[in-house]
């Protein structure tokens, strides 16, 4: 074949780079097929904590987020969150630690500091609390008047999975327990 | 460490063997590796060698010893074929055509380079000793003056700062500024002790100065321009490749200096190089140096090759595929331009023994030696004819 140089000099140039173009083109075309053939560690395959849940968060759906890492089709394959819903963290879980069924129990360990009483309070006439408060928050309480001193609620016992006809766990001294003597006058307030 | 294990080895197996296996064996450890990383079944594997007891850990290891001695002796077999494909020597003859084309185009751009920068030089020089008069001769005249304007001009501030930049220095505007430093040098006293003269007298200095950087300039030039093309290119039949380029060098310098073919009378040659103990080991190490970068280079190419397609299939090694896909060609690169740069070395090494042993070649062939440089042309020329072609050319045999 006969062509002048010029032309010669422009195929030997797209000899050249022909290789390197179709390396290229394959380690692009290699790394999506990589990436849609990743194999998943089962690391990924977990739900992690969107805030700090102490012991004894009564979990909601809210409360846990699936890994990042864990593309969306594969989500499928996580247990559902209706699962986590309900139950009570067993230890303090910090904010984007896994959380596991295992970390889990269905019913909190109560434990009230020393001298202190745990005290179930009823939350029927203040429904809405129901959805806020949970294990670690501090409440305030107002009786006849209202004391400035701030209780821990130890767990939020709820008879379903939906925060309805909740009560709350609070870790109470003697004396303050005196203040419930009469429950239906007893609000509490958010510290 | 190492040096005692090459010598150890080497009363076994020959240095370029054991030293050629090395790549081998990185390939192949390097690929134990990422087996290791991808797949569960190599893993177990491993294990379960692991957890052997120590006769069958024996056994097994020699087993494997033998496999990597045979592979090592296989793959050496496969050096020069290797090296001839970077030679771009199989290629097909419109391929080769194409691709040494751009060969051809920096080869004229080099001769061009060279014939210009030999033009400068040749006129620089011509003009120096005559430059050199001019100004004293106008700073003679300029001294009876009593007078002192001066100030540097830009064009000669700039030719300055070429001259510190180490750049090229137009031949037009040198002498341009000469001119003008001559005018200047004819109106103005350099011996009056005011900073206009004291600048001038400095100027003149920096100009002679000038003048001799830009001879040593083009003659540097002219220099590296001809070492580039004697090194790089054999004559004006260029080869597909920089590497080709290279290994065809000593050929053609054994043609057009002596008319010796070197292709026929290399093997004959090294038989007399093996006399002098202290040529031929130089002359081997430098071999082995370049193919045991040919192995590297090739096996860094199937390594990198292998894994960028396999990994994908695998699943495995969402980081290690990047890092893979850009460091195995880089690595590819940089062994490519190490071989060159050894490739350069063995050529100039093999023209040095052309030089310097051809005539023990033609003792040994017992001719007898040629008396002058047109007769040994003439004699390797026939010596050619005879043996390569089975020409009926006779010759004089001189008995030992």
């Amino acid at each position: 074949m006969s062509i002048n140089s010029l032309t010669q000099k422009f195929v030997g140039k797209l000899l050249r780079w022909l290789p390197f173009v179709l390396y290229a083109s394959w380690v692009l075309i290699g790394y999506r097929i990589l990436l849609e053939n990743q194999v998943r560690r089962p690391v990924q395959f977990r739900y992690v904590a969107t805030g700090d849940l102490s012991i004894n968060h009564l979990v909601s759906t809210e409360d846990i987020v699936a890994d990042a890492s864990l593309p969306w089709r594969d989500r499928i394959w996580l247990p559902k969150p209706a699962e986590f819903e309900g139950k009570y963290t067993a230890h303090r879980i910090a904010r984007g630690q896994s959380v596991e069924l295992a970390d889990l129990r269905p019913s909190p360990m109560i434990k009230p500091s020393r001298g202190d009483v745990a005290y179930a309070f009823s939350l029927e006439h203040q429904p809405s609390l129901g959805d806020i408060l949970n294990a670690g928050a501090s409440v305030g309480i107002c009786a006849a008047t209202c004391g400035g001193e701030s209780v821990n609620v130890l767990a939020v016992l709820c008879p379903a999975a939906k925060r309805n006809n909740c009560s709350v766990v609070l870790d109470l001294s003697l004396t303050q327990v005196a203040r419930f003597s009469d429950p239906k006058n007893v609000q509490l307030v958010l510290k | 460490m190492l040096g005692t294990l090459l010598d150890k080895l080497e009363s076994l197996f020959s240095k370029a063997f054991v030293v050629g296996t090395i790549p081998l064996l990185t390939f192949l450890f390097l690929n134990g590796a990422m087996l290791y990383v991808v797949s569960a079944t190599f893993q177990n594997w491993i294990r379960a060698y692991l957890a052997l007891d120590t006769a069958h850990v024996a056994i097994l290891s020699f087993v494997l010893l033998m496999a990597v001695i045979v592979l090592s002796y296989v793959f050496s077999t496969l050096t020069t074929g290797l090296r001839e494909v970077l030679e771009g020597a199989h290629l097909n003859p419109f391929v080769a055509n194409c691709l040494s084309q751009r060969y051809r185009s920096n080869l004229a751009d080099l001769e061009e380079q060279l014939r210009m920068a030999r033009r400068f030089l040749r006129k620089i020089r011509l003009n120096r000793q005559s430059w050199q008069t001019q100004l004293a001769n106008a700073r003679t005249v300029g001294a009876a003056t009593k007078v002192c304007a001066y100030q540097r001009d830009k064009e000669l501030k700039d030719l300055l700062d070429r001259q510190s930049a180490n750049q090229s220095i137009d031949l037009s505007l040198l002498e341009l500024e000469v001119t003008k430093m001559t005018n200047t040098l004819t109106q103005n006293s350099t011996v009056l002790d005011n900073p206009a003269c004291r600048e001038l007298d400095r100027d003149q200095g920096l100009m002679l100065r000038l003048i001799a950087y830009a001879v040593d300039h083009y003659q540097a030039k002219v220099l590296q321009l001809f070492n580039e093309i004697e090194f790089d290119f054999p004559g004006q039949d260029v080869a597909p490749t920089k590497m080709g380029n290279i290994a065809n060098v000593a050929a053609y310098y054994a043609q057009s200096r002596y008319s010796m073919n070197l292709e026929i009378y290399w093997t004959r040659l090294q038989k007399v190089l093996q006399q002098d103990t202290h040529f031929y080991p130089v002359l081997q190490e430098s071999k082995m140096q370049l193919d045991f970068l040919i192995e590297l280079l090739w096996l860094t190419v199937i390594f990198t090759l292998i894994w960028v397609v396999v990994l994908p299939f695998c699943g495995e090694g969402v980081h290690l595929f990047p890092v893979l896909a850009i460091g195995g060609p880089a690595l590819t690169w940089i062994w490519y331009r190490i071989a060159l740069r050894n490739y350069r070395a063995f050529s100039d090494l093999v023209r040095a023994a052309v030089d310097l042993y051809r005539l023990d070649l033609l003792k040994g062939l017992h001719i007898p030696l040629p008396t002058n440089a047109a007769q040994e042309y003439v004699l390797w020329e026939a010596l050619e004819q005879r043996t390569a072609y089975g020409d009926d050319t006779n010759f004089l045999l001189q008995n030992p």
